[in-house]
């Protein structure tokens, strides 16, 4: 669709200078989404691998302790459990992806893992800690690496809008004012020559 | 900012020895009046939701799962190991950008 201007020499600069700026900023954006894109695709197999390696572990430590209460006794298990030594948190940290800010957490662990006497509880009991505990700095890590995912999918999607807007909008219809303003303005041209050189004709003949 | 999971007795048990406060629920009503408190508190920063649970309050987690704001909201898998079907990141992937990789 062209724009609505006045066929002048002065408009077809302008409207030059626009286009030269509209391209300008269609590479930009071409090159923010290409990298945006690179980062999403490395997010995606790093949170495949993650997520896999989660619930593994998780499993792990849920059957060990199974096997710890089914050695120890539920009650034996519930009492050395039942009073929490460790103190987990998270810190909230933020990290700048192109003009995204995005979380990273990390775990904050403090005190003792083991809260109870290793003399009247299974074995079991300690390895399905070391594993909960393994298994949960990972958790932690998928979360943010999610959260990061989601965030730069929709700043994906959003500047796939303002590309194609750049590319299949603005820039056609530059295009096309360019081209009919500067056939206007030679047609004026050429208008005026001959104008011009009929009234020299007329002229000439008195 | 601390962590909070939602699970059977035995996930938060497990996590609780952790250092990770948790709260049991099996039932739709227990897990979504467990998920709005940890929701409400400011405090916590990282949610962590049984599979099971989630399935029972699909509706809720799918809407803060992949949203925006806090707290994150993870779903973990339950002693019993990961469940089939679950939403996975394909998901997010295909909304995102339009094509399945």
């Amino acid at each position: 669709m062209r724009l609505a201007v006045n066929p002048t020499r002065m408009e077809l600069l302008r409207l030059r200078r626009r286009l030269g700026l509209a391209r300008r900023g269609h590479k930009l954006l071409k090159d923010k989404q290409d990298e945006l894109m690179k980062r999403f695709m490395g997010l995606v197999t790093q949170i495949k691998e993650l997520r896999l390696s989660v619930e593994e572990e998780l499993e792990r430590s849920f059957r060990r302790f199974l096997v710890a209460r089914s050695v120890g006794g539920g009650e034996v298990v519930e009492t050395a459990v039942s009073l929490p030594t460790r103190k987990t948190s998270v810190e909230v940290k933020r990290q700048q992806v192109m003009n995204l800010v995005v979380p990273v957490f990390e775990l904050k662990s403090e005190g003792k893992v083991a809260s109870y006497g290793l003399a009247t509880t299974p074995a079991e009991l300690d390895t399905a800690l070391m594993a909960m505990e393994k298994a949960l700095g990972r958790m932690v890590e998928l979360a943010s690496k999610e959260k990061a995912l989601e965030l730069i999918g929709d700043e994906i999607a959003r500047t796939r809008r303002r590309v194609n807007a750049l590319e299949y909008v603005l820039i056609p219809n530059l295009e096309e004012t360019i081209r009919y303003v500067s056939m206007k303005l030679s047609e004026m041209e050429r208008g005026n020559l001959t104008r011009l050189m009929r009234v020299k004709d007329m002229v000439r003949e008195h | 900012m601390k962590l909070h999971v939602i699970g059977d007795n035995q996930a938060v048990l497990g996590f609780r020895l952790v250092g990770v406060a948790g709260s049991v629920a099996v039932e739709r009503e227990d897990a979504l009046s467990a998920l709005k408190d940890a929701i409400a508190d400011r405090e916590i920063g990282v949610v962590l939701v049984t599979e099971k649970v989630a399935a029972a309050i699909r509706d809720e987690v799918e809407a803060r799962l992949y949203g925006l704001g806090f707290p994150l909201v993870l779903e973990i898998p339950d002693s019993s190991g990961p469940a089939p079907g679950r939403l996975d990141i394909e998901e997010v992937v295909r909304k995102a950008i339009g094509v399945s990789i």
